[in-house]
């Protein structure tokens, strides 16, 4: 995705007309205006008294074979948007236009249940805990061919499959018949990926997959998927709370805050100067592996808290270093901000264009 | 009770210490001989990855070892505000009168998850003040009125109205913060910090690197902070000692760790986490994973790279030192001094 220069903008839309591709984009994946709204405060005999809006008006393209990142603090929504995506929640409102094949489109978010088992065909996802999203009592082949048995796949046919997919996460073919228990970490995230591609996904979703891993193993597991990235064609939706990795793996990134993005862009861009005041925050907070580059006072404020978004107002107002009073009053639309650069970029900040915001290599 | 002299600018010095658990099919030894020092008002850094021993070794200090583990030798030095004199920690008895002293009186502790470190059926403000009417002779009036100039201290907005709350009422940085404040309320002289912003995000852990660095300053203390997480160190100690299966492999100046690694470990280490400024291409690797037994030698000879020669395999190399205090066991440095296993 680079940046385009449309003169009509309407909220909750991103441009179709980017000059990413001198044809319209090839997107596999269209999210419009996405809304997931659960309940909570009910009981057996109360009703449910409160709304919250994990994902409230969340729209974004991602194009085929990029690394997409969702990036955000613990309750921005990345994980529920991840999950809307595979629609494992039904959502509340928006749609979800998915391309497995360029040509072919469907609404992930209105599928009937047949077609959506069959276009789950087509995506996968990856979790975070490897101890928790393998069943300790299933073989390695077992977890891996799981997927295909449902489909229908005889042992005869899988069990080569098996072999292929082990091969290529670089596991040895005789681990086939082992259980979970014996292997570690980054071995159990392999067996996981192994068993995301096993239908030969064109779409893969991992919510936050080396976070569970230990420093050394991280970087096994992010070459591992960006090896298959090329090898497959794939295209990855990839959700982290670590900056230097979404920087390191992901093209374009979106930033979330309470339920919103606030800003979505070239992940190089965006990081080297961002547009909005929440991602300045965020990349502030980053602990820069060098202690040359210490930082002696950091700029954040405050606490992300749901409670904090009344719903009138920039939700990120109370914590943002260039608030004022309109930014409380104003719901700030996500669209696209000339800056004084010359440059543009879709954000969420009434005052974007006015701000001058310190990226990541500020100093270094 | 034995006393020895240091340098008078130490404040805790572990030598040699070694700890092993028992479980029912073998024995672990978890921490293999590590000795470090931590000098008055001075943030030492202890990284490793997941058994490296580096939360083992902060829990021998505090005597909070499970029942299971057993020090199998070393001492552990400690300079207790009192009489100014080292004593060795290990000479106590983990629940004897010395050692409820220290332990949160003079050597303070902040645990990775705030959230099982506090009572979850106690108000906050409670939990706090208890620790100083434990320790000292104050009046629950005072103890209160202190708890709360904590509190504010440690950026709890509102505390005289938040004191009476439950951790299930406070986020996960507010938590964290009262749990700072805890720490401070007997006026340690060392504080041990164990993963204190693993389970925070990003802007709340920086507040609360933040917190940590200016109490130490404020309050004059020592400081070790335990963590995986190399971007903290950088961010926060001075001296740093790097950990792996029980061993401390190198140490040194935070500079000259980081711009100047010795070792294989810490030097694949450092190149193999995704830099903030860095580009994409691929990340350099450690080959394999941490063992989950004690290989023999240098416990780092499975997954390095630049084996010297058997002696890798069978020994554990003497200590190299380079300048500024920059120390370093590898065979690389010192191919025949070694001790045997």
């Amino acid at each position: 995705m680079s940046i385009g220069n449309t003169a009509t903008e309407s909220r909750g839309a991103i441009d179709q007309s980017a000059s990413r591709d001198a044809a319209r984009p090839d997107n596999i994946l269209s999210v419009r205006d996405l809304k997931m709204h659960f309940s909570t405060g009910g009981g057996l005999f109360r009703r449910s008294t409160q709304t919250v809006k994990a994902v409230d008006g969340v729209s974004f393209d991602v194009e085929r074979r990029e690394t997409f990142g969702l990036v955000g603090e613990s309750g921005c929504g990345k994980t529920t948007t991840a999950r809307l995506i595979l629609r494992a929640y039904e959502p509340t409102g928006g749609s979800i236009m998915f391309s497995p094949q360029r040509g072919v489109e469907s609404d992930l978010a209105t599928a009937p249940r047949g077609e959506l088992w069959s276009l789950r065909d087509h995506m996968h996802m990856v979790f975070q805990d490897p101890y928790a999203s393998l069943n300790p009592r299933m073989t390695v082949e077992q977890l891996i061919a799981e997927p295909l048995i449902v489909r229908g796949w005889r042992r005869s046919r899988y069990r080569e499959r098996v072999t292929e997919l082990l091969s290529l996460v670089g596991l040895d073919a005789t681990y086939a018949e082992r259980y979970p228990h014996a292997f570690s970490g980054g071995q159990r995230q392999r067996i996981a990926i192994a068993r995301a591609l096993a239908l030969n996904p064109a779409l893969v979703v991992a919510d936050e997959p080396v976070s569970a891993l230990d420093v050394s193993v991280q970087a096994q597991i992010i070459n591992l998927l960006e090896d298959l990235q090329t090898e497959l064609g794939l295209t990855y939706v990839f959700i982290a709370h670590d900056l230097s990795l979404v920087r390191h793996i992901t093209d374009n990134v979106a930033v979330m805050y309470l339920g919103r993005i606030v800003e979505t862009g070239p992940t190089e861009e965006l990081f080297l100067r961002p547009a909005h005041p929440y991602t300045e925050m965020l990349l502030a907070s980053v602990p820069v592996p060098d202690p040359a580059f210490r930082k002696s006072r950091t700029v954040v404020r405050g606490e992300a808290l749901q409670s904090a978004a009344t719903g009138i107002g920039c939700s990120f107002a109370d914590r943002c270093p260039f608030a004022q009073d309109r930014c409380r009053e104003i719901d700030p639309p996500l669209e696209r901000v000339e800056r004084s650069d010359g440059t543009s970029r879709l954000t969420a900040c009434i005052r974007a264009s006015e701000l001058d915001l310190v990226g990541l290599d500020a100093g270094q | 009770m034995e006393a020895t002299k240091t340098d008078q600018n130490t404040i805790l010095e572990i030598q040699d210490l070694k700890v092993s658990f028992t479980l029912p099919e073998r024995t672990v030894n978890a921490v293999n001989g590590v000795s470090l020092r931590v000098g008055q008002r001075q943030s030492v850094g202890v990284v490793g990855e997941s058994g490296c021993g580096k939360s083992v070794t902060s829990l021998a200090v505090l005597r909070l070892l499970a029942r299971n583990a057993r020090v199998d030798g070393g001492r552990i030095m400690f300079r207790r505000p009192q009489d100014n004199q080292m004593r060795d920690l290990l000479s106590y008895k983990s629940n004897g009168p010395e050692m409820r002293e220290i332990r949160g009186g003079e050597i303070a502790m902040i645990f990775q998850e705030p959230m099982t470190a506090f009572s979850p059926v106690h108000r906050i403000g409670d939990q706090i003040t208890d620790v100083m009417l434990l320790h000292g002779e104050t009046s629950r009036e005072e103890a209160r009125t202190r708890a709360i100039t904590l509190m504010k201290q440690v950026g709890i907005t509102s505390a005289a109205d938040r004191i009476d709350d439950y951790t299930f009422q406070f986020s996960g940085g507010m938590r964290q913060r009262a749990m700072i404040a805890m720490a401070l309320a007997c006026n340690p002289s060392l504080l041990i910090a164990d993963e204190p912003t693993t389970a925070l995000d990003v802007t709340i852990q920086a507040q609360v690197i933040e917190q940590i660095k200016r109490v130490q300053d404020e309050f004059g203390l020592a400081l070790m902070l335990i963590t995986h997480d190399l971007g903290v160190i950088a961010q926060t100690v001075d001296y740093v000692y790097v950990m792996y299966l029980g061993r401390v492999v190198e140490h040194g100046p935070v500079e000259a760790i980081f711009a100047d690694p010795k070792h294989p470990y810490t030097i694949d280490l450092l190149r193999s986490i995704p830099r903030a400024t860095g580009r994409r291409g691929r990340l350099n690797v450690i080959r394999g994973s941490v063992p989950n037994y004690l290989p023999s030698g240098c416990p780092f000879h499975t997954r390095c790279t630049r084996v010297v020669g058997d002696q890798c395999m069978t020994r554990w190399p003497a200590e190299t030192t380079f300048d500024a205090g920059h120390g370093v066991r590898c065979f690389l440095y010192n191919r025949d001094h070694g001790d045997t296993e």
